[in-house]
């Protein structure tokens, strides 16, 4: 060692002419900058250092993929970043959203997804999901009345006003719905229906099951309907009127004047006609022309009075305003084209007149 | 002092900076043009002889042009560079220490770290290479810039973002280790210019 400089001694004080040599040496070239530059141009998009390991030996990719997964696993794993993605389409359409997870949709919705954990809200329309098995894939598909969770499978979620219809095609899912505890669903089991929890899905899934001659299923549906709707809204107008009728068609009149006045009392106005025909044949049934009476009168000052209609309000004023009952009975006969009605209508007026 | 080392001290001129912040036609080329020979030369200086630094030169690019929007000024955008290219010479060495251990036939600048170097240079700039390459890196890094390129402590301490303090211990025992290994190998001060 030179004794001749303390440590701190500058090199360039004893090795000034070869550090002279390296700095010129290191000096950037013209062809080098060059070379950088048409690279750079060829390839901006190139990951680093990928192409010099293209021609190597095989065993050169197994030495590094080795090397790399030892340097990853003793990494802490990165931050994944989250993603949302609309899931809108009206025709059938796939989304691959994660190198496991297929979607497949006709409808709307919407994807969070952290790393291998995807949650989807789905609204309304046909969704299906295919998750690459035994890949840690945590995957919920949510609906405002099902929860459906997936580790690995493909499963089809279809979804309208009435509820939720979930179908398995390979493996198997957890369906929850509301907040019943989940159940286990495989192919063989069909699909599972989650009901609507929403007052407008009820008052469709009602309709439908009173359509269908499901009376009493109809009217406890309605009932959990009410529950929830909002009073005055048009759904719990709807789901009086299903009500209405299913109480009707039961005959139980005492039920189908409170039904038909409960619609009434919602002020909704495209019920306000249906709603007094229903009051009015229902309060007939249960009590005569007291709870009937007022219903038909405003249904024939609105002209929307059916010839029986009128010719109950006739029956109903013949006691205490029989001038008023003859122009009802007038009224109705004008109305009707069927000759018996028109018979009976006619021997009314008769009767009056005696 | 080289031209290369006096403009890897300066910094961008505020307004080529700020035609870059604005995405101005042709300014970050004007900028990428003024710099590259910097960066070419920091490669080979940081890189050592086992590092391609056209290579590694390439890879610094790629990272300035995806991220040179974290540069808040014309200031710090030479210590952004220099800690870029910091990074990348570190990975390029780690590759080249991982080339040494693959079997089969190596590309020429593992075969020969210093096939890069000017042939009229050689005999002298290996040696002083393969000295200043076995110092550990932060003593290195401080040793380059001060007694190659010739920066002031405190130049390197606000580029390094340490204390002037620390330079110069870095710098003390980097020399150090210098001279004991030039002495332990047989390299005398001008041997080679006179031999």
């Amino acid at each position: 060692m030179d004794n001749r400089h303390d440590e701190s001694t500058p090199l360039d004080v004893d090795f000034g002419w070869e550090l002279e040599q390296l700095r010129a040496e290191t000096q950037a070239r013209a062809a080098e900058v060059a070379a950088v530059k048409l690279r750079l141009r060829q390839t901006e998009q190139r990951p680093a250092g990928a192409g010099r390991w293209a021609l190597w030996p095989v065993g050169v990719g197994g030495l590094v993929a080795a090397a790399a997964a030892l340097w990853l696993a003793l990494l802490p794993a990165p931050e994944p970043v989250p993603q949302q993605l609309d899931l809108v389409s009206s025709q059938w359409t796939s989304e691959q959203v994660h190198q496991d997870v297929q979607l497949q949709f006709e409808g709307r919705g919407q994807l969070d997804a952290v790393g291998k954990s995807h949650d989807i809200e789905w609204r309304e329309g046909r969704l299906k999901v295919s998750v690459t098995p035994k890949q840690d894939i945590q995957l919920d598909v949510r609906t405002p009345e099902a929860v459906v969770s997936v580790v690995g499978t493909v499963f089809e979620v279809h979804r309208d006003l009435t509820g939720t219809t979930v179908s398995v095609e390979r493996g198997q899912v957890a369906v929850r719905c509301g907040d019943a505890p989940a159940a286990p669903l495989v192919p063989s089991d069909g699909s599972a229906f989650c009901e609507t929890t929403s007052p407008e899905g009820r008052a469709a899934l009602a309709r439908a099951r009173r359509e269908s001659g499901d009376l009493d299923g109809a009217l406890a549906i309605s009932a959990k309907g009410l529950s929830v709707a909002a009073p005055g809204s048009y759904a719990a107008a709807e789901l009086h009127w299903n009500r209405a009728l299913a109480f009707t068609a039961q005959e139980d009149w005492p039920a189908a004047l409170s039904s038909a006045e409960a619609l009434l009392s919602t002020d909704q106005a495209s019920f306000a006609t249906d709603g007094r025909h229903a009051a009015a044949l229902a309060g007939r049934m249960a009590s005569g022309c007291a709870a009937a009476e007022g219903h038909l009168r405003w249904l024939a000052e609105a002209g929307s009075a059916s010839p029986t209609e009128l010719a109950h309000l006739a029956d109903c004023q013949a006691a205490s305003d029989p001038a008023g009952a003859r122009r009802w009975l007038e009224s109705a006969l004008a109305g009707t084209t069927e000759p018996g009605l028109a018979a009976q209508l006619q021997q009314r007026l008769d009767q009056l007149e005696r | 002092m080289a031209e290369g080392s006096e403009m890897s001290r300066s910094m961008p001129s505020e307004t080529l900076f700020a035609a870059v912040m604005d995405e101005a036609p042709g300014a970050m080329d004007r900028l990428l043009e003024a710099w590259l020979p910097v960066v070419v030369a920091w490669c080979g200086r940081f890189g050592g002889p086992k590092v391609n630094r056209e290579d590694a030169a390439h890879d610094v690019l790629i990272v300035v042009l995806k991220n040179w929007r974290r540069v808040e000024s014309p200031a710090k955008f030479r210590p952004w560079l220099f800690s870029v290219v910091r990074n990348v010479t570190s990975r390029h060495r780690g590759w080249a220490w991982i080339r040494r251990w693959v079997p089969g036939e190596a590309p020429p600048d593992v075969a020969d770290p210093y096939s890069t170097l000017r042939p009229e240079y050689s005999d002298t700039a290996r040696w002083v290479w393969e000295v200043l390459d076995t110092l550990p890196a932060k003593q290195r890094e401080v040793v380059v810039l001060c007694d190659l390129e010739g920066w002031t402590r405190e130049e390197v301490a606000a580029l390094l973002k340490i204390s002037s303090g620390t330079v110069k211990g870095r710098l003390r025992l980097g020399r150090e280790k210098f001279r004991r290994l030039a002495h332990t190998r047989g390299y005398s001060p001008g041997a080679a210019e006179v031999g």
